[in-house]
């Protein structure tokens, strides 16, 4: 007899500035409490997914899966590269075990570029055209590339520079206030207006708190056939990924689309069908905020707001996890942690599973998870099912 | 005549010490090859040919850099995008001459290289 998969367990190494520990070390305790908190043994374990471009050197599944003990792989993916495929190794994982492949799928993400913090920067460098053309130019850094993002957002929607500033805070102070009420998040600070407005700019109009953190820290999430737990099934109801037709090189200065994500829109609009919901029903969002300016492009792209009008959807604190339209109720990478989107994933999950404490999204029953906001992207639906 | 793209380094290096910009375009379907691939995005072809552009474009996007991220590029300095006159679409970050400088998206601009420090690279200009 066949039964639905559903999320059997999560677990998370909290994000910090230095763990002392190698991103290795972190993977295979993410992984260690996830087969805990499912109650699974590792021996247990046929399959598992992960991200493509960074985890194969820094923590490999051969090493990863000799130390977490996962003796019986029958089956071992790769999906794409960094927060598109995070949220694609779930989707994959689920996939295994919802076509029958396996009873029990793993994915896992783990990152130390908290204790390695030029780990993002030196990831763009190692591109051809970014050394030759961009660096001697000084568009350099994924801060720039939002930066101009923003203006570029803001010339075609036609927002006064008091608008932008004024949306971008929104987003900051929302997800600070949500990792104010996260009893492990990396920056748990108070920050108002003023302190925003304090905060020196990178480059402009984005500000020192309008960009991710550094962390270490992972995650990992099992994927089960079988019985339900007595609180409510978690399940993958859809998931999409989809990816635009220009090299990741290229996308910061070429994309002929920008401000607006193609892809993002196609993912979602796939997730969204697969699981048989419109996005206006979904309760809450995680979406991957590198730049406080990525959280309205992806509102907008993936079709929750009108293009050009975040600002009048957000104002007033509408982001926070009490709000109407909670987002990154962890408080993101802004605030929360830089787990590329794992972070995002396990907080969707407790908030379904009704276990976020202080921050919990009353009645929430489906979250959109999407990640990547760039060539690239992954949708996940996520629902709570009872009886 | 075609030339195969090996080396954007060299190539580029050559470009801005003349002084005028040049950009490689399919030999086929006449699209520009930016940044260069082996093969072409649009119609597969794979015969370039390096062709003279005007060093004037407009300004696509652009920030005000607070911090510096490269050595030898000290901050506060300003760096767009500048989508290139006659160019299909492509784009070149270079950097102004003025950090104080205002400056709107669409914005008419003149490049020069600039090939005087260790990285050569385009600047900019507002034509206005």
């Amino acid at each position: 007899m066949t039964i639905a998969p559903q999320i059997s367990g999560i677990g998370e190494v909290a994000p910090s500035r230095r763990s002392g520990r190698t991103a290795e070390q972190l993977a295979v305790e993410a992984i260690r409490a996830a087969l805990a908190d499912a109650g699974v043994r590792p021996d247990e374990v046929e399959c598992i997914v992960t991200e493509t471009s960074l985890m194969p050197s820094v923590a490999p599944t051969d090493r990863v899966a000799v130390q977490a003990g996962l003796n019986n792989l029958r089956r071992v993916y790769h999906s794409s590269p960094v927060g598109a495929g995070i949220l694609a190794g779930l989707g994959m994982a689920w996939d295994a075990v919802a076509n029958g492949d396996v009873e029990h799928a793993l994915t896992y993400f783990a990152i130390d570029w908290g204790g390695n913090p030029t780990g993002p920067a030196d990831y763009h460098h190692k591109m051809a055209a970014k050394v030759v053309v961009e660096e001697p130019a000084g568009f350099v850094g994924p801060p720039l590339y939002f930066a101009a993002i923003a203006e570029r957002y803001r010339a075609i929607h036609g927002l006064s520079q008091p608008s932008l500033a004024e949306m971008l805070r929104e987003v900051a102070l929302s997800a600070r206030h949500n990792a104010s009420m996260h009893p492990t998040a990396q920056d748990r600070r108070g920050l108002d207006e003023a302190g925003y407005d304090a905060s020196p700019f990178v480059a402009e109009p984005l500000r020192g708190v309008d960009c991710s953190l550094l962390s270490d820290g992972a995650g990992a999430i099992l994927v089960s056939r079988g019985q339900a737990p007595s609180e409510g099934r978690i399940v993958l109801q859809g998931w999409g990924y989809a990816a635009d037709a220009i090299p990741d090189m290229d996308f910061y200065s070429q994309s002929p689309w920008l401000p607006d994500l193609p892809a993002a829109r196609r993912a979602a609009q796939e997730a969204l069908k697969a699981a048989g919901v419109t996005i206006d029903s979904i309760d809450l969002f995680q979406l991957y905020d590198c730049f406080s300016i990525a959280v309205p492009l992806q509102l907008e792209a993936i079709g929750r707001v009108p293009p050009g009008a975040t600002l009048e959807h957000i104002r007033g604190g509408r982001l926070r996890c009490d709000g109407d339209l909670p987002v990154n109720t962890h408080g993101g990478l802004l605030s929360h942690g830089y787990l590329l989107g794992v972070g995002h994933v396990l907080e969707a999950i407790q908030q379904l599973r009704g276990k976020a404490g202080a921050r919990q999204v009353s009645h929430a029953r489906s979250a959109f998870v999407g990640a990547g906001p760039g060539r690239q992207y992954t949708a996940l639906i996520l629902e709570r099912q009872d009886g | 005549m075609a030339e195969p793209v090996v080396d954007l380094e060299s190539k580029w290096a050559e470009v801005l010490s003349s002084g005028q910009l040049q950009l490689p375009f399919c030999d086929e379907c006449s699209g520009v090859n930016w940044y260069p691939l082996p093969r072409c995005g649009r119609c597969g072809a794979s015969a370039f040919s390096w062709r003279i552009v005007p060093n004037r474009g407009s300004v696509h996007s652009f920030t005000k850099v607070h911090r510096s991220f490269v050595g030898g590029v000290a901050a506060p300095y300003v760096v767009a995008l500048i989508e290139v006159e006659s160019a299909g679409g492509a784009r070149l970050p270079c950097r102004g001459a003025d950090a104080n400088e205002t400056l709107n998206v669409g914005d008419q601009v003149t490049l020069q290289a600039d090939t005087a420090g260790d990285g050569a690279f385009w600047r900019f200009q507002r034509s206005t």
